[in-house]
């Protein structure tokens, strides 16, 4: 067999691999009694299911609140890490060092590593059970790479622009609405995104910090739906759930893999 | 550059740097509070008894702990090892293939890492469940008995890789994908020149070339991996008996299952210790500049 073939064969080896929890997922949740032996394609689909668990007390309302959750996330760090770029790539100042190395800890630590005082913190300030409070929190999910995404951003526009904005006078302030905002929409996008993204797809946090049923985010509410009985697991749920989770993740792939792209060289992570 | 005096600077900074250091930082701060007081569910809003040091003496005579080292120490190395083979593998492929072919994959093999971590145990635990799974379907269709993968500790344990891995190495692909851009098309064409098989061109040529994007890498995945705890949560909850209890884990479950969360705080202590080590050495391998 020729190398080139073998290279092919590893990459859809791979790809089966990376689409199998998928394709399963999706092939449950369309089967109209899920049962030992399953079958390996639904004959008859059904939406049961899904209607079933969209249906379940709390679960509807909780999508709603993830997408409220996602929007203000990526809403609010579009705005406060784009001034924090704008800060890092384009003022000098004192501290700028150490203030960056901080950014840099905060990219690398994973954000849970803290979940324990965060609780005892969140307690205190009586945001727990507080959708608003998870707008805060989930900055640290996303702050750090978007901060990075405008630092980067900022980094490639022409000098020649910014100087003739100041010989017209303007002031730093000025510079970063008038000039850099518009010039950025890509990387507000990505940013954009980003925030939405990491703030629908988290799950410790979110059952961790939101116990009462109507504030509940989709993945905690998803999560008490498919393990309501004490001993049993509702696999209905659990399948249908996954791919409900999955949908912005197709959606991004689909129309804004370009974003992504953007938002991941801009990120430093491609 | 003008320099500016603190006013402006401060301006553009403090909301993000402000909420980010707050939620890091001074978290830190409050959690050395917690460690040094016996905070648990029952009074975590009222008066805390401080206990000084007692918290850390708790923590490493209970055996579990060692348990969770133990367990992390295992998740970890096979979890990392594979997906550095089978990332650097999967990346050298596609930096191999025509452009066509390369489009065609590349959205396939990152789409793991794009799905939440709950995507990735929810998956994986409908993959081998005992009751509707399809390993155990293909199992049984070979004569077998079915397989019980979350009763038994081994089994609970490659489960949880498994899914680690399929969730962790599109990172490895990508961080990796832009290592092998540095390799230079010439250096192909000359190895096909001399007849050297692509096994001897990806170990001697390739492999070199690459080796500070392996080394950057492998730091940022043991972060990730040792970390690692909402995927094993949402898979076995740490069971069965403790043997997929991770150490982080361990700490999240002494405080929000057990309610002791001055015990929580302190394995956070050393997470926190162990996670600025790997840090530094990133800091220092990957020779990150700072603006």
């Amino acid at each position: 067999m020729s190398e080139k073939a073998t290279r092919i064969i590893l990459l859809i080896a791979y790809s089966v691999f990376s689409l199998l929890p998928i394709y399963w997922v999706t092939s449950l949740s369309l089967q109209q009694k899920i049962s030992f032996p399953p079958k390996p394609f639904p004959t008859s689909p059904t939406i049961s299911h899904y209607v079933g668990l969209l249906t379940e007390s709390g679960v509807l309302i909780s999508i709603l609140n993830s997408v409220f959750v996602g929007l203000s996330v990526g809403f609010i760090s579009v705005l406060i890490s784009s001034m924090a770029g704008y800060a890092f790539s384009k003022l000098e100042f004192r501290g700028k060092k150490f203030i960056f190395l901080g950014v840099i800890l905060t990219f690398l630590l994973p954000p849970q590593l803290n979940i324990v005082p965060l609780y005892s913190l969140f307690a205190e300030m009586r945001m727990l059970n507080n959708r608003l409070g998870m707008i805060f929190l989930y900055q640290i999910l996303v702050l750090p790479l978007n901060i990075f995404l405008f630092l980067n951003y900022f980094d490639t526009v022409k000098e020649a622009i910014v100087e003739s904005a100041i010989i017209d006078g303007a002031g730093p302030i000025r510079r970063y609405y008038k000039i850099f905002i518009p010039l950025s929409k890509p990387a507000i996008i990505a940013a954009f995104i980003f925030g939405f993204r990491f703030s629908w797809a988290e799950y410790v946090f979110a059952t961790t910090f939101i116990r009462s049923e109507p504030k509940m985010l989709f993945t905690a509410a998803l999560n008490r739906a498919v393990f309501a009985g004490q001993y049993t697991i509702n696999y209905d749920y659990m399948a249908a759930g996954s791919i409900l989770l999955l949908i912005p993740t197709l959606l991004v792939l689909i129309y804004g893999q370009k974003y992504l792209q953007i938002g991941l060289q801009l990120g430093g992570v491609d | 550059m003008r320099r500016y005096s603190f006013l402006i600077p401060a301006l553009f900074l403090l909301p993000a740097i402000g909420v980010l250091f707050f939620l890091q930082f001074f978290s830190w701060g409050w959690n050395i509070n917690l460690v040094l007081h016996d905070v648990t569910l029952m009074n975590f809003l009222t008066d805390w008894d401080f206990v000084g040091l007692q918290n850390f003496q708790t923590v490493l005579t209970d055996t579990r702990t060692i348990t969770s080292l133990t367990n992390t120490a295992i998740f970890a190395f096979t979890s990392i090892g594979l997906q550095m083979i089978i990332g650097t593998a999967i990346s050298y492929l596609l930096y191999r293939a025509v452009p066509k072919v390369e489009r065609f994959f590349r959205p396939i093999v990152i789409l793991p890492w794009l799905c939440s971590v709950l995507i990735a145990a929810f998956g994986w635990q409908l993959l081998l469940s005992k009751d509707i799974g399809l390993f155990n379907m293909v199992i049984t269709s070979l004569g077998f008995g079915r397989v019980d993968f979350f009763g038994g500790s081994t089994t609970a344990m490659i489960s949880i890789v498994l899914a680690n891995t399929w969730w962790g190495t599109p990172f490895t692909i990508l961080l990796m994908g832009s290592g092998m851009t540095s390799i230079s098309p010439q250096l192909i064409e000359a190895s096909k020149v001399d007849g050297a098989s692509e096994w001897i061109f990806f170990t001697r040529v390739a492999l070199p070339i690459i080796l500070p994007f392996i080394l950057i890498n492998l730091i940022l995945i043991t972060v990730w991996t040792i970390n690692m705890f909402g995927l094993i949560l949402a898979m076995t909850g740490g069971g069965p008996l403790n043997a997929t209890r991770v150490f982080p884990l361990h700490g999240y479950l002494a405080a929000f299952d057990s309610g002791n969360f001055s015990y929580g705080a302190t394995v956070t202590v050393f997470s926190v210790f162990i996670n600025l080590i790997l840090i530094y050495l990133y800091v220092k391998v990957a020779n990150v500049e700072l603006v």
